[in-house]
């Protein structure tokens, strides 16, 4: 009997060792002899990540993940999707089950300062929003003076928005219900005057209700809701890796470089425009990539806009506008440093 | 003898000894995780609103006042539920015991209908089904200073002035008076008609258990019918029937923590919110446990001492 214990003892020990060693191993080594990059994301939100029709999946957190897999194997099929609930997501990442976690994810400091995660940058600017009916005509929060608002419970929404109110002196009454669907079928039927919750769940939720176009998201949020993809501590490189994906994303656009004209483009006489495609020096190879990656990336998936319009923007049923998703010569705050 | 004792004691001892390594580990677990370990969130400011409350409630309150707040809306809503599903229950159980033939199968048709649709469902139905025809605040329907809209039916109220839609003072929703929300009262009608057919048939059982002689005796000493039924029946059947019919009286209070679906905010919605907030999970858990059973125990006070001081207590 306690033999039988001690070799669960041990097992158990060996087990964990053994996941200590997997974790601190060098990821990008891992993903080439795997052949396939591993990324977390969302169980199911339309425009970040939902599989399509035929078991494929598609939006924006799925794009950054075929980025990536695109700048190491130059195939952005190479990437294996774990469906995660935002309860998993952290450990399955600490535990290496995982290679980056890409799923609308909080940047907090909370998160990078107690749970050894890594924020590679800030992908998409979200805060907590409201939807109302456009024939309010209403020009702010501010004009919900008195009005009813459904509130789908969350870590902090009904927080920020009794703090709003707080703070603009006005009061309203906010009815709380545990499920999105059950909050904007209340607010649909008349009972609140606004629905509020993230701003990315709202846009989504709005082709929900019978009559899309007679509802608006609000421009004005509450709160500060910055998602980008994560990795774990202690992998320098493969951290630099991923951040620089999203670099050159943003890159690209500035510059003008599509998935449509990237191949003309190599014959730029742009000095940025040569530096980003690889057609002078090496900038791949501190990241342990080739010269090429990110006329790599950008051919697989396009720059960010392309990403942005295909999944969430223009070209969506979504049609979120750029807002503070726009580049900083647009009125935007995405600012990505050159690659030089 | 001795040794009988000694393995009892020793069993005592490894159950308490189970729940202090449980304690222990919890404690020592959410410590290494940086979370709250004790009771001192329940003086922190709650921050949030609710919409309903029969106390003056605001978020600069506490969290504990949020859940003495929330737990009176769940003490309110199950006592006025209780008492209108006996009411319902009754009525409905009678008629099935009715000679009249229509009266007795409409009575088993609700009966059989109702208990066998999950009580989620009858609260999202009622909730859906008092929004959906009322008219929006600019319409309120209106009968004597009383106003019914989408938001509520309103009453005159000493204090709080009459209710009225005034577009100058508040665009979206009538002030003043006393408010009965669209969420207390689906909450009701769902627990009242899911209850009450399940009251009914306690009812059935009880009246069917007085035995046929009884009856016999009593119209042989020359009882009306309605003697009988007042004064020989009921009392026998509501013996039986009591202890069942204090179980749906608790079980009414316990289902009510399905309120977080249409937007009540109950007990368990409030809890929820501070759970969400605080990260003390356990421990505002631990508090709803107490709180419910303390409700629980209240109910079966209040039905004990009714039992006694009644004659059908009586044996």
């Amino acid at each position: 009997m306690v033999l039988v214990v001690k070799k669960i003892v041990l097992a158990l020990g060996l087990a964990l060792f053994l996941a200590g060693v997997g974790a601190r191993a060098d990821t990008l080594d891992q993903v080439r002899a795997r052949g396939a990059l591993v990324c977390g994301v969302n169980i199911g939100l339309a425009g970040f990540g939902l599989p399509d029709d035929r078991g494929s999946w598609r939006g924006f957190d799925i794009d950054y993940c075929r980025a990536v897999a695109a700048a190491i194997f130059g195939d952005a099929q190479k990437v294996r999707f774990t469906p995660l609930s935002g309860k998993d997501r952290f450990t399955a990442l600490q535990s290496g089950e995982i290679d980056i976690l890409s799923r609308n994810t909080t940047w907090t400091q909370s998160r990078e300062a107690g749970q050894g995660l890594l924020f590679v940058g800030i992908n998409y600017f979200d805060g907590q929003a409201f939807l109302a009916r456009k024939a309010r005509n209403l020009k702010s929060v501010r004009d919900l003076k008195g009005a009813s608002i459904c509130v789908q419970q969350g870590t902090t929404t009904e927080l920020n928005l009794a703090d709003y109110f707080r703070k603009t002196g006005i009061s309203a009454e906010t009815v709380v219900f545990t499920g999105g669907d059950e909050a904007l079928k209340a607010y649909e039927s008349g009972r609140c005057d606004a629905y509020t919750t993230d701003g990315s769940a709202l846009y989504a939720q709005r082709l929900k209700l019978s009559a899309p176009d007679d509802h608006e998201v609000l421009a004005e949020t509450l709160s500060k809701e910055p998602f980008g993809p994560v990795v774990r501590q202690g992998d320098d490189r493969w951290f630099n890796l991923v951040k620089w994906t999203h670099f050159a994303l943003l890159d690209a656009e500035e510059l003008g470089v599509t998935s449509a004209n990237v191949e003309s483009l190599r014959e730029s006489q742009n000095p940025e425009i040569r530096r980003l495609l690889g057609a002078d020096n090496d900038f791949g190879a501190g990241l342990g990539l080739s010269k090429d990656w990110v006329a790599r990336i950008v051919k697989a998936v396009g720059n960010y806009g392309e990403i942005f319009s295909r999944n969430l923007g223009e070209g969506s049923p979504l049609k979120i506008p750029r807002g503070l998703n726009a580049q900083w010569r647009d009125g935007g705050l995405h600012y990505a440093p050159p690659v030089r | 003898m001795n040794r009988r004792v000694a393995l009892q004691a020793l069993l005592l001892l490894l159950v308490a000894g189970v729940f202090v390594a449980a304690f222990l580990n919890a404690r020592a677990n959410l410590e290494a995780r940086n979370m709250p370990t004790s009771f001192a969130f329940l003086w922190q400011t709650a921050g949030f609103g609710m919409n309903q409350s029969v106390i003056p409630y605001t978020p600069l309150d506490s969290y504990g006042r949020a859940l003495l707040a929330g737990a009176l809306n769940t003490l309110i809503v199950s006592v006025v539920a209780s008492a209108l599903a006996t009411l319902v229950g009754f009525a409905v159980g009678f008629s099935r015991l009715s000679s009249h033939w229509g009266l007795s199968r409409l009575a088993a048709l609700y009966v059989e209908t109702l208990r066998n649709i999950p009580l989620l469902l009858h609260l999202l139905f009622w909730y859906i089904v008092l929004l959906t025809p009322l008219p929006a605040p600019e319409h309120s329907l209106s009968l004597g200073g009383v106003l019914l809209n989408n938001r509520g039916l309103y009453f005159p109220f000493p204090g709080l002035g009459w209710p009225l839609f005034d577009p100058a003072r508040n665009a979206f929703n009538v002030e003043g008076g006393l408010r009965l929300a669209p969420e207390a009262a689906a909450m009701i009608l769902g627990l009242t008609f899911y209850t009450a057919s399940y009251i009914a048939e306690i009812l059935r059982a009880g009246v069917q258990a007085v035995p046929r002689g009884q009856i016999e005796a009593a119209s042989a000493l020359g009882l009306s019918a309605a003697q009988t039924r007042r004064l020989v029946v009921l009392p026998q059947a509501l013996r039986v029937a009591l202890p069942p019919l204090i179980s749906q009286y608790l079980a009414l209070t316990k289902n009510s923590s399905l309120a977080a679906f249409i937007g009540f905010a109950d007990l368990m919605q409030v809890s929820g919110t501070i759970l969400n907030q605080t990260g003390a999970a356990l421990q505002t858990l631990g508090v709803d446990m107490a709180l419910y059973l303390g409700l629980s125990m209240l109910t079966l006070a209040l039905m004990r001492r009714f039992e006694r001081g009644s004659e059908w207590g009586a044996r």
